[in-house]
């Protein structure tokens, strides 16, 4: 084939992959939106040395720990499967970790964050989510931050992430405190 | 050019002829020529970096007025524009490498700033590593499409970030191989720029940022016993300064070997740790099972990087005369069987220390041979430093310490002095 054909033909090709792939991330963030089902998850408090680390909020979360008797096959910064559902208080908890993909859509695909071996057949697995960003336009993310770090470290204030869940894709759309948007809580400058 | 005005004159002397002096004048016409396409592809280059650059902070603002729908129009927008010039370019400006290079390096930032912005407006998580792999995914066709050096750089640099922060920062993903496959994928463009041999900033960018990269990478091989990467680093080393005289740097700035200059200053680096007690008494207390040792990262990736370095040693030793293999050429072959000889007694210390002494002397008397102030300096600087070094592991009281510092400072200051002196006489 002619160097000229073959060259354009990869122009063309690059040209639509460079589309698609943001298209196919807008794609699977809006199905999980619709169908997917929604999480609360609770965070905790942040190191308050970890410094502000741009237009985001930095996420730590709570309950990312899960014991189970197993303590052989899982390694750290391995891709496991976590299943999630709600406790008692509404909020997301871990169910499962597997390997193998769950028949239960409600689960994201994350990574092995530590393992605790506790005795010869048990261990706890610490996970990794991977939402832990919430972006804020500029001017108000340094106070939503701040706003977030007074709020978790208020031991009576409900602080949580909004989390729509489906077929191991996970949406982060609101961090919310005591039940409004953080987004809401920011002055308008 | 003070020698275009002084033409007529020497012409009327009868100094050139006319058709010599059309010959000065073209060639000056045409040198001329190469400095301003030199500074059309700068300007072409900073212009499209200043805009991409400018653009994502623009939009980075994350504008919480607008809808997710125009800040996503707003993100495609770049991207948009960015191919367009890209088309245009592969159509009718081929030939151009300023339009090359500045098309190219606006769609490499524009896809950046599309999948940023997108993840930014629709909070889609994802770490800093999983976006440099498919940013880099997504324009690698540029180095061939556009045949882009400037995109090629920035791969090697955009891969070798990708490939410390996946497997040295980051404890939370596992280790991959994407390293290799984007090297692989960058050197044919990389040779066929050495074959032009178009001299330019881009061959010696690669060079250097080549010969980095490779150094950078060895270390994610250390899975059991850390001392044994030693064997990888010295036969790499001794690759990268074998590459270093094998391509054809000749008329060129020294400045632009950037293997031999990387792989000079780090063997030595390597000498000199390996002349301290430390290092050998961490080796003796090393335990291996000997018969898993074929299951190693370490053995594995130091067999192979020593099988060829041996590759470009006979490749260099046949093309050029044996005379001309350097000291750096087959250091790895003694740091070999001293490492292994490290593993049972001391001595392996006082070879290496006898190691640097001698690749000292050795480039002494080679800048003697060319009668080179600065390689002789450069032998001294060697030795001097094996002297420095053994003050940190002696014990030697501090008069004795100053003493030696004295010797070493005349050292420097003798030898220089004979040498200008042996000049002068050889010119009068």
């Amino acid at each position: 084939m002619n160097r000229k054909i073959l060259l354009s033909l990869f122009l063309v090709l690059m040209l639509i992959a460079q589309w698609l792939i943001p298209y196919k991330m807008i794609w699977t963030n809006d199905r999980t939106v619709k169908e997917g089902k929604v999480f609360k998850f609770k965070t905790m408090p942040i190191d308050p040395s970890d410094a502000f680390r741009g237009k985001f909020i930095h996420l730590n979360y709570d309950n990312t720990l899960f014991c189970l008797a197993d303590n052989k096959s899982y390694k750290q910064a391995q891709e496991v499967f976590v299943s999630i559902d709600n406790d008692s208080l509404g909020y997301a908890k871990i169910t499962a970790i597997s390997h193998i993909k769950p028949s239960n859509p409600n689960y994201i695909v994350a990574n092995i964050n530590y393992i605790q071996q506790l005795e010869e057949d048990s261990s706890c697995i610490d996970i990794n989510f991977p939402f832990d960003r919430y972006y804020m336009e500029e001017s108000k993310s340094k106070d939503a931050e701040d706003l977030y770090r007074k709020s978790i470290r208020h031991f009576t204030k409900n602080v949580y992430s909004v989390v729509y869940i489906k077929d191991g894709n996970a949406v982060l759309t609101d961090v919310k405190i005591d039940d409004k948007s953080i987004k809401d809580l920011i002055p308008k400058k | 050019m003070n020698i275009l005005k002084d033409l007529p004159e020497l012409i009327k002397a009868d100094v050139i002829s006319s058709e010599t002096a059309d010959k000065i004048r073209s060639y000056y016409k045409s040198k001329e020529q190469q400095s301003s396409n030199k500074l059309l592809i700068s300007f072409g280059i900073l212009g499209s970096l200043l805009i991409g650059l400018g653009i994502i902070l623009i939009i980075a603002h994350n504008w919480d007025d607008l809808s997710n729908t125009i800040k996503t129009i707003c993100a495609f927008f770049p991207l948009l524009i960015g191919q367009i010039v890209a088309t245009y370019v592969f159509i009718k400006q081929r030939e151009s490498i300023a339009w090359r290079e500045a098309a190219a390096v606006f769609l490499f930032i524009a896809v950046a700033v599309c999948i940023s912005l997108i993840s930014q407006i629709y909070n889609i998580p994802g770490s800093i590593a999983s976006f440099m792999l498919t940013w880099l995914l997504l324009t690698i066709p540029l180095v061939y499409i556009l045949r882009s050096s400037l995109v090629s750089l920035f791969v090697i640099v955009g891969i070798s970030y990708y490939h410390i922060y996946n497997n040295y920062w980051s404890h939370v993903t596992p280790p991959d191989y994407w390293y290799f496959a984007f090297i692989l994928l960058v050197i044919p463009h990389y040779v066929q720029l050495l074959k032009e041999n178009k001299w330019n900033g881009f061959i010696a960018f690669h060079h250097w940022l080549l010969s980095i990269s490779i150094l950078v990478v060895i270390p994610v091989f250390i899975k059991t016993n850390e001392q044994l990467i030693v064997i990888a680093y010295a036969s790499t080393l001794a690759s990268l300064y074998i590459v270093g005289s094998l391509i054809n740097f000749e008329n060129k700035k020294w400045i632009s070997n950037g293997y031999k200059i990387v792989a000079a200053i780090l063997s030595m680096s390597l000498c000199y740790m390996l002349s301290f007690k430390s290092f050998w008494y961490d080796i003796t207390k090393a335990t291996y099972e000997f018969h898993e040792l074929q299951d190693y990262s370490e053995v594995i990736i130091g067999t192979v990087s020593t099988l060829i370095a041996i590759i470009l040693l006979i490749i260099k030793v046949r093309n050029k005369s044996i005379r001309e293999i350097q000291a750096l050429d087959v250091l790895f072959l003694f740091i070999l069987p001293i490492y292994f000889i490290g593993h049972f007694t001391t001595l392996a210390q006082v070879l290496m220390n006898l190691i640097i002494f001698a690749i000292g002397l050795y480039t002494i008397w080679q800048g003697h041979q060319k009668n080179h102030l600065g390689i002789i300096n450069y032998g001294l600087l060697i030795i001097s430093i094996l002297i420095i070094c053994r003050f940190f592991d002696s014990n030697l009281n501090f008069i004795v310490r100053g003493l030696l510092f004295v010797l070493v400072g005349i050292g420097f200051l003798a030898t220089n002095l004979f040498i200008i002196k042996k000049r002068k006489s050889n010119e009068s």
